[in-house]
């Protein structure tokens, strides 16, 4: 997929869908695997569903339009309303709303002629104030920017016509480890790890104690040998590039720069288990690097270090879901479902993608992969200590002065880490995203690393004028925002959990509010279908650890009624009013 | 406790229950007359593992007891004060998600959430009210469905694919706004071909698909958990009363 820019949607006449995925379509039918990556070229090329391209859809799919809306409404990013010709859409993320604190966008937001929307962390919480237009972000926000913006989107100038660098996005990495550093010649990292054979791979993957990098930290070779002794005539290799945990940014890096080593850690993977065909799930928000990700891939094929006969690999797109992070939840969104996950076990392993054994590991995880195959494992156990063997990528950002990519040893104290990045003043730092943990200034001297504080990436930094009650506010209402809907707990509980932390904020919390959220936290984390539930109290619970103890509780009130009768008879009691002055 | 090959068996609470390969607890558990408390499970389709209500505890940990195999070295407790407080909150949570109106319901009596509701103790519903804004849809000419009183359990949803090979429903949006869909091209379940005799439009635990021209037509002392708690008569639907 070519990915020109596209504005003004073209609203009048949009172009027929067989034009727009026709690429899709195998004998005007299109397989169901297929359904949601049409749906996400519809919603790029014409900025919604429309009926008639629901219609069209629900023909060569052979499903009903109401099946394909009830898919449609799961995602963020596809729309069944009429567009305007621009769509514009805002991280409600806290770090991207500090970076915008400074701006008025207000001209935007009564600009007829642009919807503007809010989702959930862009991954571009380095770039200083950013926007998505259209699909594509927009960085380094400026007030100046913004009334260019404004007069452009006015006249509907054609967004392949704006400023090319306001499109750009710059990597900085502030601090290389061996990851970062190494540098694979083609096919080397395959070649070298096919002369130890499968099984001695398999042991120096043992060996090196490699966990996983998306956050679970999962023995990457208990899942490889687990793969591998499945049984099934197809097996999958899945890359999940859904990095939407709030503030990570790494993955981003990774496949604009270090693509190629992600395309031979895969390669290994297929190698060994006998999978011929590979997938990169990548997140809507990362469209505009569909166009660089297959020209790596090209090049690959080129090089012979992927081809349609042994292995070859293919981009899927999300659609703007963060729970699709989670394995099972990617598998059925890749085979076009609604991404609700699944129960396990059985595990991907073994009933995976279209129910084949199937691997699925994190960008970084390919990443060191490959690098143990290249380096060989006495260089990879150098990094980390016992525990955590290797080293990790940090997409550091916040309140700190070099934002950006850092990759260090595991077992690196919040405190070093904070050192690097001019970070030095913060009263805290969110380790590992909303689905991690606060570390407050008197414990920055804990490691970070799989046995300390786990990290899937993400390090928010927050200097010592913020207010972390608003940050924990910030972060649960994302939960609410992201929950699939499948479980109860997690379903009504991320909701009643931010809307109880919203009367906290507002200072009308009472001691009943608290044994409330209390046991809203504890069956979450309990009693929940999968991680996303598990962890989304999360935030609540590290504020009230470091907050509320039994006497600052027992002096707050018994009981505030949510019901406020001055509020409630406002109306009737104006008209009173209104009676008298008559 | 010996583990018998032939005749496997895990501990309930402390008393043995019998099972056969394959078989998950909630499965074993009902086969065996120990009832778990649940909504989405139903013996002929496919477990789910959505409503929660039906954790038990094993190792340390909660489990849905719907999609938790059966094995022999399982210790499983249900009954225990904590885990039925929390039974109590996820009952509370649908109550408060949605707009169920008890006491001028049609399904009143017959209910499930409403008797899970008196089988946990529930007094009141704990968390802030929600009143969300629901479609309704009158469209059918046999079946009502409001949505205001679904649980997004999915049993139609299930019951029409898995037994009644039609496909007639799924869940669209997401998160609290979640919600049961008509798959027909206008969304409205007129123009499925749901028939009022399918599995589908006669699986509902709760009062979101009701049957029209039968509401109110049993007194009610003659509902199904007018009498008799849940627990000991089990989920059943009103029309399968002996």
């Amino acid at each position: 997929m070519r990915v020109q820019r596209v504005g003004p949607y073209p609203i009048a006449k949009p172009p027929p869908a067989q034009r727009l995925i026709g690429s899709l379509l195998a004998n005007k039918r299109l397989p169901r695997h297929a359904l949601l990556q049409a749906l996400g070229m519809l919603q790029y090329h014409c900025g919604w569903i429309s009926p008639n391209h629901l219609s069209d859809l629900s023909r060569f799919a052979k499903l009903s339009i109401g099946e394909i809306k009830g898919i449609i409404e799961f995602y963020h990013f596809l729309s069944l309303q009429p567009p305007k010709p621009y769509c514009i859409y805002l991280s409600t993320n806290i770090i991207d709303r500090w970076q915008r604190a400074g701006l008025d966008l207000s001209l935007l937001e009564e600009n007829e002629n642009v919807d503007v929307k809010q989702t959930s962390c862009v991954g571009m919480c380095d770039q200083g104030g950013s926007l998505l237009i259209n699909g594509l972000p927009l960085t380094g926000l400026t007030q100046e920017r913004i009334e260019k913006i404004n007069d452009l989107i006015l006249r509907q100038e054609p967004l392949s016509q704006w400023p090319q660098d306001w499109f750009t996005v710059e990597e900085s990495i502030h601090v290389k480890g061996p990851l970062l550093t190494n540098s694979i010649q083609p096919g080397d990292a395959l070649n070298k790890a096919r002369k130890l054979g499968e099984a001695g791979f398999l042991k120096i993957l043992q060996a090196s104690n490699l966990r996983g990098r998306g956050g679970a930290g999962f023995p990457t070779h208990l899942k490889w040998k687990a793969c591998i002794d499945a049984r099934g005539d197809q097996k999958y290799i899945v890359c999940n590039a859904d990095e939407g945990e709030p503030g990570t940014f790494k993955d981003r890096l990774l496949l604009t720069s270090y693509l190629a080593k992600v395309v031979e850690g895969m390669c290994i993977a297929a190698w060994m288990t006998g999978a011929s065909r590979g997938f990169i799930y990548l997140r809507y928000e990362y469209i505009y690097l569909l166009e660089k990700i297959q020209a790596t891939l090209s090049a690959c094929r080129e090089q012979g270090v992927l081809d349609s006969a042994t292995f070859d690999i293919e981009v899927m797109l999300g659609a703007g879901a963060y729970i699709c992070g989670e394995e099972s939840a990617m598998l059925e969104s890749m085979e076009g479902k609604r991404g609700i996950p699944r129960i396990r076990p059985p595990f991907p392993v073994t009933h995976g993608l279209f129910d084949k054994p199937t691997i699925v590991n994190n960008v970084e995880t390919f990443c060191n992969i490959a690098y143990l195959a290249d380096d060989g494992l006495q260089a990879f156990i150098d990094n980390g200590n016992a525990g955590s063997r290797g080293s990790k990528i940090h997409s550091v950002a916040g309140d700190c002065e070099r934002s950006g990519i850092y990759e260090y040893p595991f077992g690196s104290t919040v405190k070093e880490m904070l050192h690097g990045c001019g970070g030095e003043q913060a009263q805290a730092v969110q380790v590992g995203g909303p689905s991690g943990k606060l570390v407050l200034r008197a414990d920055f001297d804990t490691p970070v690393d799989f046995d300390h504080v786990s990290s899937s990436g993400s390090f928010m930094v927050f200097g010592p004028g913020r207010d972390l009650k608003l940050v924990a506010q910030n972060f649960l209402h994302f939960f609410k925002d992201e929950s699939c809907g499948f479980c109860t707990p997690c379903r009504v509980g991320t909701q009643v959990l931010a809307q109880h932390f919203d009367r906290v904020c507002e200072g009308l919390e009472s001691q009943h509010e608290w044994e409330l959220m209390n046991d809203i936290a504890s069956l979450m984390g309990q009693a929940s279908h999968c991680g996303l539930g598990h962890t989304a109290a999360n935030p609540f619970i590290d504020w009230r650890d470091n907050n509320v103890t039994a006497d600052s509780l027992s002096a707050k009130p018994e009981f505030i009624p949510v019901f406020d009768l001055a509020k409630a008879t406002a109306y009737s009691r104006s008209l009173r009013e209104e009676n008298h002055d008559n | 406790m010996t583990i018998d090959i032939k005749n496997p068996s895990f501990l309930l609470d402390g008393e043995e229950v019998p099972f056969t390969e394959g078989q998950t607890v909630m499965e074993a558990a009902l086969t065996a007359g120990s009832y778990i408390p649940h909504l989405c499970f139903h013996p002929e389709l496919q477990a789910h593992g959505s409503c929660r209500l039906c954790i038990v505890e094993s190792d340390n940990r909660l489990h849905a007891s719907c999609t938790l195999q059966a094995n022999s070295r399982l210790k499983v407790s249900s009954q225990t004060q904590a885990i039925n407080k929390m039974r109590k909150h996820i009952v509370q949570m649908l109550f408060v998600e949605g707009n169920h109106i008890c006491p001028s319901c049609e399904f009143s009596g017959n209910c499930q959430l409403q008797a899970m509701a008196y089988e946990l103790d529930m007094e009141e519903g704990h968390f802030h009210f929600r009143y969300p804004k629901r479609e309704q849809d009158a469209s059918h000419n046999d079946i009502f469905l409001d949505r205001d009183r679904c649980i997004n359990c999915e049993l139609c949803v299930r019951a029409s694919r898995e037994n009644d090979a039609k496909n007639v429903f799924s869940l669209g949006g997401r998160g609290t706004e979640t919600h049961l869909c008509a798959n027909s091209a206008s969304g409205k379940l007129g123009d499925t071909s749901l028939d009022v005799s399918d599995k589908a439009a006669n699986i509902c635990p709760v009062g979101a698909l009701l049957i029209n021209d039968q509401s109110y037509v049993t007194p009610k002392e003659d509902r199904v958990y007018y009498q008799t708690s849940i627990s000991l008569r089990g989920n059943r639907r009103p029309k399968e009363i002996e």
